[in-house]
């Protein structure tokens, strides 16, 4: 706070990142050059011949070039490591489930016996997916300074308990059981990590944990009274098991971040001011929790909106294009992406009366502890 | 069920938020009026681009000015929001072109997913990929842009004399707080719309090496990953453009900071 001690701190803080950024360039050529720590065979592309093979009519009408690639390229690792094989790849002109190469890309690709050919397995994309969380952290750092950090941290160990999650979930644990354990650990932990052991990061976690629960409430009773979604259409559902449990889970994961923003939000507000007037009525109190929550609720209701909604999008448009009604679309794509936003939104709107609950049951609990 | 869902949405707004509420609820309304228009125009075949540039421009207009009024504060939320969407699309489509992020993923490929599909679209999926990363990161940039105008507009109306660091500080201060709540939440929505994914991934055993490069991860990864840059972007912009705004009007004097309500 002391105005004497900002500059030693932005100075400290521009050493940490200067060293961090040196770092991440360090990181980046590392990544760039990993070929070795590959199993899979990896080449780098050096030369394309490009050939026009077919036209073929699209859906509405007009035409849909179909090209393929001959592409020769260098080999990064094993044995084979410096000689050149051959590639072929069909790419089409909207790309639905191929891709244009370029020169310079690096494939992950599976050699034939020959050594001299091969199948295209995928890009190598590690060096972009590294690029984005490098950044990602590196702004978070540079822009927020320690609590940047702690997010951070608290990232790194959600990631860690996710994983573990997952390893528990294939050892053959109930969804359910699991979803409520994990939701219970990423709800505590988060919030411990971010603000620290003390009142606030309590009263949230306990506001948080009831606001989920309620919500999952109204979640199971709606969704016993109408009729089922088309559970097999979801995205990525090709596991044998209760689809409608595992999209329960998804969305109530999903809300979890915006119920905890609203819940910390609030009660720090209302800490913030007990600190000012710790003889503050529990009306006044009140009030001002109903203001700030006025202020974030529209705002938090329109980012989970854009977030969710437009990555349905893509899916959507290629089913609109393949002359498919919108009913059949909404029913297989959008209708998910809605469950998931309002199930999130009716979470963080519930908290903000559930936060006014916790706050004026602990106010009073501590106004009955002093006499 | 979105239907009943949307009834209880709509009833515990209007109970908890009143007019507040009233109007965040009509404010998702309209977008999603916005956003069947652009579904719509790029099925009648219009380019994806293009579409979502004007569609993003009244997206914003639309839940900044409907939402927050029109003000010193939220035109410059507007012009921080511009700056910063424009420079997301060119990181976006740097990293959309370099990662092929377009089409469906291998994953989903080896699925048979969406099989009875037809690929002859004539609509480049890739421009598509660009489009929804840009339209989806909007909220968290709006939210960002606005919390920090507002903070630095309040100080700055309460301690008119302050100077421009100290402004620029306060701005950046409000959004540190915002800034690891925004990305609580970005990154809780990617976990729970790629659960499923994680999920087949473990159940067939994909390698490690295989995920870290599959389009599947680089999809989910760009998605949230541009929103959250886009946040980081917007709290120091929005505290500076701010500060230099209410400094420049109040160079020239006068009771300026009225202009509200």
């Amino acid at each position: 706070m002391g105005q004497r001690k900002l500059p030693f701190s932005r100075h400290r803080q521009g050493i940490l990142l200067f060293v961090l950024l040196v770092l991440a360039a360090v990181g980046y050529v590392v990544v760039s050059n990993n070929a070795d720590w590959y199993s899979t065979t990896i080449v780098k592309i050096t030369d394309i011949q490009t050939a026009h093979t077919e036209t073929q009519v699209a859906i509405s009408g007009g035409k849909e070039e179909y090209y393929v690639q001959t592409i020769a390229a260098e080999v990064q690792n094993g044995k084979l490591k410096g000689s050149i094989v051959t590639l072929s790849n069909q790419y089409t002109t909207s790309g639905v489930r191929d891709e244009q190469y370029r020169v310079g890309d690096s494939l992950l690709v599976e050699l034939g016996s020959d050594g001299k050919t091969g199948k295209i397995l995928e890009q190598k994309r590690d060096t972009l997916v590294y690029l984005v969380a490098a950044a990602l952290l590196l702004g978070m750092i540079a822009v927020a300074g320690v609590s940047g950090l702690l997010a951070v941290c608290s990232l790194a160990v959600n990631i860690t308990l996710l994983t573990f999650a997952l390893y528990c979930y294939l050892d053959g644990w109930n969804i359910m059981a699991l979803t409520t354990v994990m939701i219970l650990l990423f709800t505590i932990l988060s919030l411990l990590v971010g603000n620290g052991i003390n009142r606030r990061s309590l009263l949230a976690i306990a506001v948080t944990l009831l606001s989920i629960a309620v919500t999952a409430a109204v979640y199971l009773i709606v969704r016993a009274v109408s009729p089922a979604l088309q559970y097999q259409m979801l995205e990525y559902a090709v596991v044998p098991d209760d689809l409608s449990a595992l999209f329960f889970c998804e969305t109530m994961v999903g809300g979890l971040g915006a119920v905890m923003d609203v819940a910390i939000s609030l009660i720090s507000t209302a800490d913030e001011l007990l600190e000012h007037d710790p003889h503050m009525s529990h009306h006044q109190l009140s009030v001002s929790v109903r203001a700030v929550s006025e202020d974030i609720m529209g705002t938090m209701v329109n980012v989970l909106f854009f977030t969710y909604i437009c990555g349905g999008m893509p899916e959507l448009l290629l089913m609109m294009r393949n002359s498919l009604t919108i009913s059949f679309a909404w029913e297989y794509v959008l209708s998910f992406e809605m469950v998931r936003f309002l199930i999130g939104s009716i979470g963080l709107v519930l908290a903000v009366p559930i936060s006014q609950l916790v706050l004026y049951i602990w106010t009073k609990r501590r106004e009955a502890a002093h006499g | 069920m979105v239907s009943i869902l949307a009834i209880i949405l709509l009833v515990l707004m209007l109970v908890i938020g009143h007019d507040r509420g009233l109007q965040a609820f009509f404010t998702i309304l309209l977008n999603m009026a916005i956003l069947a228009g652009v579904v719509l125009a790029i099925t009648f075949g219009a380019a994806p681009l293009p579409v979502c540039t004007v569609a993003g421009i009244a997206l914003t207009v639309l839940i900044l000015f409907y939402q927050n009024g029109n003000n010193v504060k939220t035109r410059t939320a507007f012009a921080v929001i511009v700056m910063v969407q424009v420079v997301m699309f060119l990181i976006g489509m740097l990293l959309c072109h370099a990662g092929h992020a377009g089409g469906y993923s291998e994953v989903k490929i080896n699925l048979d997913e969406g099989l009875f599909l037809d690929g002859n679209v004539q609509l480049s999926m890739l421009d598509v990929q660009i489009a929804m990363i840009l339209l989806g990161l909007l909220g968290a940039v709006k939210d960002a842009a606005v919390a920090v105008t507002s903070a630095v507009y309040e100080v700055h109306r309460n301690n008119p004399l302050l100077p421009f660091v100290r402004l620029y500080a306060s701005g950046l201060k409000i959004g540190r707080e915002i800034l690891a709540t925004s990305i609580n939440t970005l990154f809780f929505s990617c976990v729970g719309e790629s659960l499923l994914l994680f999920n087949i991934v473990c159940y067939w055993g994909y390698s490690f090496g295989y995920i870290l490069n599959s389009k599947a991860l680089y999809q989910v990864l760009l998605f949230s990953g541009i929103a959250g840059l886009g946040c980081i972007a917007a709290i120091p912009l929005s505290a500076l453009t701010m500060a230099v705004v209410l400094k420049r009007k109040g160079s020239t004097g006068g009771l300026h900071g009225r202009d509200e309500d």
